[in-house]
């Protein structure tokens, strides 16, 4: 059964342009334990998404979907008040700035002391050494010395293992990794990607990356969300949606990174994407990236709408299929 | 906080010695020296004045025939007394609008606020503390019109503090003294508290506003925390930092605003004395009066930027 069933999510902003649509008819699902994937460059509505589903959006956003189906209970159907309840009670999310997103002006010992103290209770010395077991878990070596630190005394990486050692204080099932890596150095990204799916395992979570880099998804994820201009264009199982995308955005992503084993030749050059991400107020008519797409026809001016096809899902007039198989 | 100290060690001291100087300056322009000195020279008379005033020697007050520490110590409790309960109202109901203000942002109480604090910012306080009188003490009659207590009251100064004098004397007449020295308090403390108590609120709507759309404000919500948790706990914790440091601009506002506030309401505190003292050109008065102010300020300022270092973990302990 799935954890998290979501169908046409909508996610507006009132803005001095009038109403501007930054999610747009997301459909996704997550099984309990699952780790699946969104990737989209800047701008393209994933962070929104993954604040909506955690309910965290700011109040100049409005949220509308179809189905929003949590562990079991339909939230559309619920009071403000017990969605946040519910909400909170099993989505944790982590944030790609680790040390804004910790309060300079409390220690982390209070800061995950609270958390435990609003999701499990217990007295002062279980939560304590509840505090200190978590902060042990995320590979924290000192967390005694940590305990009564301020955020602005640890690095990067430590701040985003406290940031996870609060998030499994909620004792979630579905962990939202909102480009996790991103603010940290190359060799503390793979030691946050090995934590993440070290206690996903050990806490039975499903976990939710989100991120623009397709190495960290191939290693990690079953199924993989592509997203331009809020938009799902392709979803799919990770192995065969990067080995052969469907949808001409996905290609051109993967086509722009560097690969291992790439020949250096004079003049030539990496494959990129002509123009740049539309801004959401000032979207183009039809499919959005019609503009920038070099298979795009007069058909294109049509809005694509999302279709199966080979257990995939694409939003695209002319998907990649005939030309590879030919 | 040893480098704190060192830190704020360091304007101290060179608030203390220009301040010394202007008073040392000043102390000469009577038409008696002040003191007698030895050196000859500027500088050394300087030091000398310096010495004087340690030792308690603030010179001699030739209208009042008496040494002019002995009208400071009669007067500077007074003054103490309105700048901190003045201070107190200040803060405390500052904090409270604005945080008001900002849990309804945009909305009429938000507006009303924002509106009604502009005109309390905007205030002539000599004007508005007669606007005070005339409304509360001449046509509803609830608070005296001057002075620090009724007459009929005969309290002994043991602290010079009103309210701890007139608590002291309880056994006398009970706690009717007590109420009557807060009430003759009330009026002159309000006016006094206007303009800082505006200045307040506001800086604590933006500071407030301005810390909820922080990223750790998310995290905190997305742990389930209650409402009242992030705002109390979270946010204000961070917004109170910069609110502490412009407190300390308004001491000095309300040091200014002493003078015509004992003025209006009688209150015989260093600000009337000072008036005094310059309507007749008492310099020795000037000079002292000029220096307890003063003095007063900086110990304001220092003891709020103290607070706001302690609350700011970042200047507290460097890493």
């Amino acid at each position: 059964m799935s954890l998290l069933q979501i169908e046409n999510l909508n996610v507006d902003f009132m803005t001095d342009d009038g109403l501007v649509r930054a999610v747009d008819k997301v459909k996704l699902s997550i099984d309990n334990g699952q780790v699946i994937g969104v990737i989209g460059e800047s701008g393209s509505g994933k962070s929104v998404m993954a604040l909506a589903i955690a309910g965290l959006l700011s109040p100049a956003a409005r949220m509308q979907a179809d189905l929003f189906n949590l562990d079991g209970h339909d939230l559309t159907r619920m009071s403000p008040a017990e969605r946040h309840k519910l909400i909170t009670g099993n989505i944790s999310i982590i944030f790609q700035e680790p040390t804004s997103s910790l309060n300079p002006a409390l220690t982390i010992g209070y800061q995950l002391d609270e958390t435990i103290r609003f999701h499990e209770g217990g007295t002062t010395k279980q939560r304590k050494d509840r505090a200190l077991e978590l902060l042990a878990q995320v590979g924290i070596m000192d967390a005694k010395r940590r305990y009564k630190e301020y955020p602005h005394q640890l690095s990067g990486g430590l701040n985003q293992r406290v940031m996870i050692a609060i998030a499994l204080a909620c004792q979630p099932k579905l962990l939202i990794a909102d480009e996790p890596t991103t603010a940290l150095d190359v060799t503390v990204q793979s030691q946050i990607l090995d934590l993440l799916l070290k206690v996903k395992e050990e806490h039975n979570m499903a976990l939710m990356l989100i991120t623009h880099d397709f190495s960290i998804l191939a290693e990690t994820t079953t199924k993989v969300h592509v997203m331009y201009c809020g938009q799902i264009v392709e979803s799919g199982r990770t192995y065969n949606l990067l080995s052969q995308p469907y949808h001409p955005y996905t290609k051109a992503l993967l086509d722009s990174v560097p690969h291992f084993g790439m020949r250096y030749k004079k003049g030539r050059r990496l494959f990129n994407l002509p123009g740049s991400t539309p801004p959401i107020s000032h979207l183009p008519v039809g499919c959005y990236l019609g503009p920038r797409c070099p298979y795009a026809a007069k058909k294109c001016v049509q809005a694509p709408e999302l279709f199966n096809i080979k257990g995939r899902r694409v939003r695209c007039h002319f998907p990649l299929i005939e030309e590879e198989e030919s | 906080m040893f480098r704190l100290l060192i830190r704020h060690g360091t304007t101290l001291f060179v608030s203390l010695f220009g301040l010394t100087l202007l008073t040392f300056v000043l102390s000469q322009q009577g038409d008696e020296a002040l003191h007698l000195y030895q050196s000859q020279h500027f500088i050394g008379q300087y030091f000398e004045y310096l010495q004087f005033l340690l030792a308690g020697d603030w010179g001699f007050s030739s209208i009042h025939n008496r040494p002019v520490l002995y009208d400071f110590l009669l007067h500077f409790p007074a003054t103490i007394e309105l700048v901190v309960l003045a201070l107190l109202f200040a803060i405390v109901f500052g904090l409270t609008l604005g945080i008001m203000a900002a849990n309804r942002r945009g909305k009429w109480l938000d507006n009303t606020l924002m509106g009604v604090t502009l005109a309390g910012y905007s205030m002539p306080i000599y004007w508005w503390g007669m606007l005070l009188v005339l409304l509360f003490s001449l046509t509803l009659g609830w608070t005296p019109v001057a002075g620090r207590i009724d007459y009929v009251y005969d309290i002994p100064p043991v602290t010079r503090f009103m309210l701890i004098d007139s608590l002291l004397s309880q056994g006398q007449y009970g706690f009717d003294a007590f109420f009557n020295a807060l009430l003759h308090l009330i009026l002159p403390a309000i006016t006094l508290s206007t303009i800082p108590m505006a200045i307040i609120a506001r800086m604590t709507r933006s500071s407030l506003l301005g810390v909820l759309k922080a990223e750790y404000i998310r995290t905190a919500r997305s742990k389930g925390l209650s409402q009242q948790r992030i705002i109390w706990i979270h946010a204000l914790r961070n917004a109170l930092i910069p609110i502490l440091t412009i407190s300390g601009v308004q001491v000095s506002i309300i040091m200014s605003g002493v003078i015509i506030t004992e003025y209006i309401f009688a209150w015989p505190g260093v600000g009337k004395w000072l008036l005094e003292a310059v309507s007749r050109r008492d310099f020795a008065s000037i000079q002292a009066g000029i220096l307890a102010l003063s003095l007063l300020v900086i110990a304001f300022n220092l003891a709020l930027d103290l607070l706001a270092s302690y609350m700011n973990p970042r200047l507290r302990r460097p890493s």
